[in-house]
């Protein structure tokens, strides 16, 4: 079923194809034949360039992404496709309803008593090509409705921040904050140093400001900043476009916004004191509350956040683990080395669907390259068990041939820092701005990357405004969309089918003639995946217990047995049992695990 | 005992505020005012607990509704939220608000959470809220506390434990005191955590309610369990602030001791989110001499009530000295005014310095125009121009005893009457009134 680079690629652009130009698959009233659900739901950004047959059809749209009215339309769509069921999440701080949908391959267990993967798009506000990604993902699998597996449920949210994404579609400003409000510069004021347009190109870009203690100076490429070292100048500081409104001598520190829903999560979660946004406390917004409460409710087995633009899959562990301590709890190191096999395995996944390289495991935080505190996939996985990744779409190596092994290419960046005959060290920008640098010059023709201007600041101050276009370095090029988001379907529905199956394998059941019934038995996991990962808890991991009817007589063995995960492919050890039973008595084995509603089996000695 | 603790506080910059806001009448009672005698039909009051043994959650709703009932002009009772067995969690705000806002006065909680038989902190809790309602009248100390401070009594968080039969076997899974944001450790690290910090509605109550009362330097509660997370590193405690708990939980000879809170680490309680997230300075009477029954108990209830009242008198609280006014021309005045804090405790935490910015005292002046103020904290150092030409400007925090000098140049005529007012958010409202001479 898997299918593999190029032939998978040709499928896949095949099934969109089918999709657009199939048939409705009944017309009614005078015969002219009504658009699909999913062709009514189509995603403009998708369309393939189709020649105009006649002069007077109109060109398709343009690709751009979809805003928050479309993203609803779409969810419409598929809903009155009858394929899946709306989710209530209720509403943003703002006000706008977080949208939500279920679906599942058919099967007697119903969705809601199924293993769960979460599909989340966009929390952190910024990444519209995560929302996307997101959408692109539930399209393709409720196109092929027959080849979902019946026992997993998936849920999309792909605005899971519907304030944030849409500050920034619209403005590029908030970064990523949700309609709260918030004191971020503790002067007891709200919302009154944000951004504005210095040079009134129409556009909010970068601030670099002078300043002889700044942490920043100009790199090699001058287009790219550097960490400063002892007896560089100049130095700078960088902010967001704009002046300095409230006079504290900080430019653009306190903007509109509120909290970002990403940053709102328990684990590792820092306070708004220290200068995230990260909420008065954990899950204080609707948008991560809503979120956490769907997944404590299902049975949430794997998580996968579609943002950030580090073009890979990371994994939970979004602090150093050595990094200081805040609030009295030290960071914890994750993920934890038990569940390394499996994140590496799924990456494996990740690079097959995708042809991206394996990067092996990477945490969130090598990924983004900073600290991620109170990240939402850090509490998934540790305070709920769940398989959870953050999935880029958009990097600097997914467009046009730059697919190659992404630690090669870095590697390669390493080796010229580290060679003595090449320039000073110091003089380059971080490998990541270099990639992005590189992407630009190489796949864009340079284009997306404005020059730092001088810019009056008044009272004689003056500073520098330039850097990364729109649409560049955070988010695609629209019409670069289908190119970030390929492959990703598919690697989702491999995680699905490699979900844990648990089967009781009984090892031995013999009844002698005086009654005694020897029994041994253990679980099968016939899954690719564990049948759980993250610390156990007091839950446990999974479990097998023998109900003993009354009549019978447990004389040795334990009717509870817990062994932890099992990890894929894999089975439990051997549980024994030697019991007194009469004739015709029937036995029960359960095995109960994190993800999976329990299996039974009966047992007639 | 208290009364030591109080002469620690002159009790309030009493002249100033009683003349800003002159005590008003007791509310009369209905006959007096009809003129017509009133039916009065009382409904048998209820036994008051014994605090020989624990209260029940019955009990303890009864006590509170007399207190209420008994005096609305110094004890209101508010429902801040519900267990999850549907039942209130009740606040008892007492103060006197015929002499100020609640909100406006510094303020101090006291809490308890514990189950009936791991404590008695429910019981001291009523015993205070009984003592300023009942005896108040007739002790003066008592009615100094109401009329310049706030005492919030959460007598019982978790009203399920003291109930018959808990509503929600799922939520005695998740342990009260573990379930706060700061340190708070999941579920499947340290057992009885919750799924997240807040699940519990009580505890979402809780910290919503202290989030609101930006009066409150003191977080009064009990010991028991303690809860060590595994893991937890050395908590950051501000060399000032450390210096504040050794004043704090110096105990001596007096019963019951206090517990060294800031060098036992736990995670996840509301102590750690009240300092850490809040700036407040948690007090946790340990209850290891706590007898288990009978008079004793009932003894030992008596002696914690009065130590917890005695830290009433360690809260921050502000006032205004005596100024100086000096003529500098025709016009043209300047005036030295000493703004103090007379607590044992600073107008924020050191922890609550570094974090929180806001909360800043603020002075207001009015009745002449002021050219420009300034201010030296402690009367060290220079002075700071904080504002010019304007009528209110801040002044930082005041730390535990110290004195901030202000410095207002102002233009006005002789027998212009200038009115001082400087508010803290913890310390309370003072004001003074100045006649140019």
């Amino acid at each position: 079923m898997r299918r593999r680079g190029t032939e998978r690629r040709a499928v896949v652009l095949g099934t969109a194809l089918a999709l657009f130009l199939a048939p409705a698959p009944s017309a009614q009233g005078q015969g002219e034949p009504r658009p699909t659900p999913e062709e009514a739901a189509q995603d403009p950004s998708e369309t393939p360039a189709q020649p105009a047959p006649e002069d007077d059809v109109p060109p398709p749209p343009a690709p751009h992404y979809l805003g928050s009215e479309e993203v609803s339309q779409r969810i419409t769509g598929w809903l009155g496709t009858g394929l899946a069921e709306r989710i209530e999440l209720g509403t943003s701080a703002g006000g706008r309803p977080i949208e939500a949908l279920q679906f599942g391959g058919a099967g007697a267990t119903p969705l809601s008593e199924r293993p769960t993967i979460l599909l989340i798009g966009g929390l952190d506000g910024v990444s519209l090509a995560g929302s996307e990604a997101v959408l692109r993902v539930t399209r393709e699998l409720l196109a092929a409705p027959d080849q979902l597996p019946p026992n997993a449920t998936f849920i999309a949210v792909p605005w899971a921040n519907p304030d944030g994404l849409s500050s920034w579609l619209d403005s590029f400003v908030g970064g990523g904050r949700n309609a709260g409000s918030v004191d971020l510069d503790h002067d007891g004021k709200k919302d009154e140093d944000g951004p504005d347009d210095l040079d009134g190109d129409g556009r909010i870009l970068e601030l670099l400001l002078p300043d002889p203690d700044g942490p920043w100076t100009r790199a090699e490429d001058d287009r790219l900043l550097r960490a400063a070292r002892p007896g560089d100048a100049p130095r700078f500081r960088l902010a967001r476009e704009g002046r300095d409104d409230d006079g504290d001598g900080r430019f653009n520190e306190d903007g509109p916004g509120g909290v970002v829903p990403d940053l709102n999560f328990p684990v590792g979660w820092r306070g708004p004191w220290t200068g995230v946004p990260s909420g008065r406390w954990p899950l204080s917004e609707s948008e991560s509350r809503s979120l956490a409460d769907l997944a404590i409710d299902r049975r949430t087995a794997v998580v996968l956040l579609f943002q950030g633009n580090h073009g890979g899959l990371a994994v939970p562990g979004g602090l150093d683990p050595a990094g200081p301590v805040e609030g009295g709890a030290g960071p914890l190191a994750l993920p934890l080395p038990s569940d390394l096999v499996v994140f590496e395995e799924v990456g494996r996944l990740f690079a097959q669907a995708t042809g991206r390289g394996a990067n092996g495991v990477r945490t969130l935080r090598e990924a983004r390259g900073v600290e991620r505190p109170g990240a939402a996939i850090d509490w998934f996985y540790v305070a709920l068990g769940a398989l959870s990744f953050e999935l880029a779409a958009w990097g600097p190596e997914v467009e046009n041939g730059t697919r190659s092994p992404k630690e090669a290419r870095f590697a390669a960046d390493a080796n010229l820092d580290d060679d003595p005959a090449a320039e000073p060290v110091t003089r380059w920008a971080s490998a990541t701005d270099r990639a992005w640098a590189r992407w630009l010059d190489n796949t864009r023709g340079g284009v997306g990357f404005v020059d730092w201007q001088p810019v009056d600041l008044g009272d004689g101050r003056r500073g520098f405004v330039g850097g990364w276009l729109p649409r560049t370095r955070l988010n695609p090029p629209p019409e670069v969309l289908p190119v970030a988001v390929e492959g990703l379907a598919d690697f989702t529905l491999e995680v699905a089918r490699g979900l844990p199956r648990l089967e009781i394998e009984l090892r031995e059941l013999k009844r002698e003639p005086s009654g005694v019934v020897h029994l041994k038995a253990r679980i099968r996991n016939e899954g690719i995946l564990p049948s759980g990962v993250g610390p156990l808890g007091d839950a446990g991991g999974a479990s097998l217990t023998l109900r003993v009817p009354p009549g019978v007589q447990l004389v040795v063995g334990e009717e509870k047995s817990e062994f932890g995960h099992i990890a894929g492919l894999s089975a439990s050890p051997d549980c024994e049992w030697i019991l007194v039973a009469p004739e015709g008595a029937v036995l029960q084995l359960v095995a109960r695990s994190p993800w999976l509603a329990p299996v039974e089996r009966e047992v007639r000695p | 005992m208290l009364l030591a603790a109080l002469v620690l506080c002159p009790l309030l910059n009493g002249a100033a505020l009683q003349e800003e806001n002159p005590p008003q009448d007791p509310p009369v009672a209905a006959e007096e005012e009809s003129g017509e005698p009133a039916e009065t039909v009382q409904p048998p009051e209820p036994a008051w607990p014994d605090y020989g043994t624990a209260a029940t959650w019955a009990e303890l709703e009864a006590a509170l509704r007399t207190l209420a009932n008994a005096r609305p002009d110094v004890a209101s009772l508010e429902s801040i939220g519900k267990s999850r067995g549907g039942r209130d969690v009740w606040v008892l705000t007492l103060s006197d608000r015929f002499v100020g806002d609640p909100a406006g006065k510094p303020g101090l909680v006291v809490l308890d959470y514990h189950a009936p038989g791991e404590g008695a902190g429910a019981s001291v809790a009523l015993e205070i809220a009984r003592l300023l309602v009942e005896e108040s009248r007739n002790e003066p100390t008592l009615d100094a506390i109401l009329q310049g401070y706030a005492v919030y009594v959460v007598p019982c968080l978790d009203p399920d434990l003291r109930a018959p039969a808990s509503a929600d076997p799922a939520a005695e899974r998740v342990e009260y005191a573990g379930n706060f944001p700061i340190g708070w450790r999941p579920d499947s690290l340290l057992p009885g955590s919750g799924a997240y910090p807040l699940s519990e509605p009580r505890t979402l109550a809780l910290a919503e309610f202290l989030a609101t009362r930006a009066n409150v330097s003191i977080l009064l509660g009990f010991g028991g369990e303690g809860r060590t997370a595994e893991g937890l590193d050395a908590w950051e405690v501000p060399a000032a602030d450390r210096a504040r708990f050794d004043v704090l939980y110096a105990s001596g000879a007096v019963v019951p001791e206090v517990e060294n809170w800031h060098e036992v680490p736990s995670g996840g309680s509301p102590f750690d989110y009240g300092y850490r997230a809040l700036g407040m300075y948690p007090v946790i009477l340990a209850q290891g001499s706590l007898p288990r029954s009978g008079a004793a108990r009932a003894d030992w209830v008596r002696s914690a009530t009065r130590r917890a009242l005695g830290y009433v008198g360690r809260l921050p609280r502000v006032s205004f000295g005596e100024p100086e006014v000096e003529r500098l021309g025709p016009g043209l005045w300047r005036l030295d005014v000493p703004f103090d804090n007379h607590g044992l405790l600073p107008t924020l935490s050191e922890l609550g310095r570094r974090r929180f910015a806001t909360g800043e005292i603020e002075i207001s002046v009015s009745g002449a125009t002021v050219v420009a103020c300034s201010h030296r904290p402690d009367g060290v150092g220079s002075f700071s121009i904080e504002a010019n030409r304007r009528t209110s400007f801040r002044v930082g925090q005041i730390g535990a005893g110290e004195t901030t000098e202000l410095c207002l140049i102002v233009e006005g005529q002789s027998g212009d009457v200038l009115e001082l007012e400087g508010t803290s958010a913890r310390g309370g409202r003072a004001a003074r009134t100045i006649t140019l001479p």
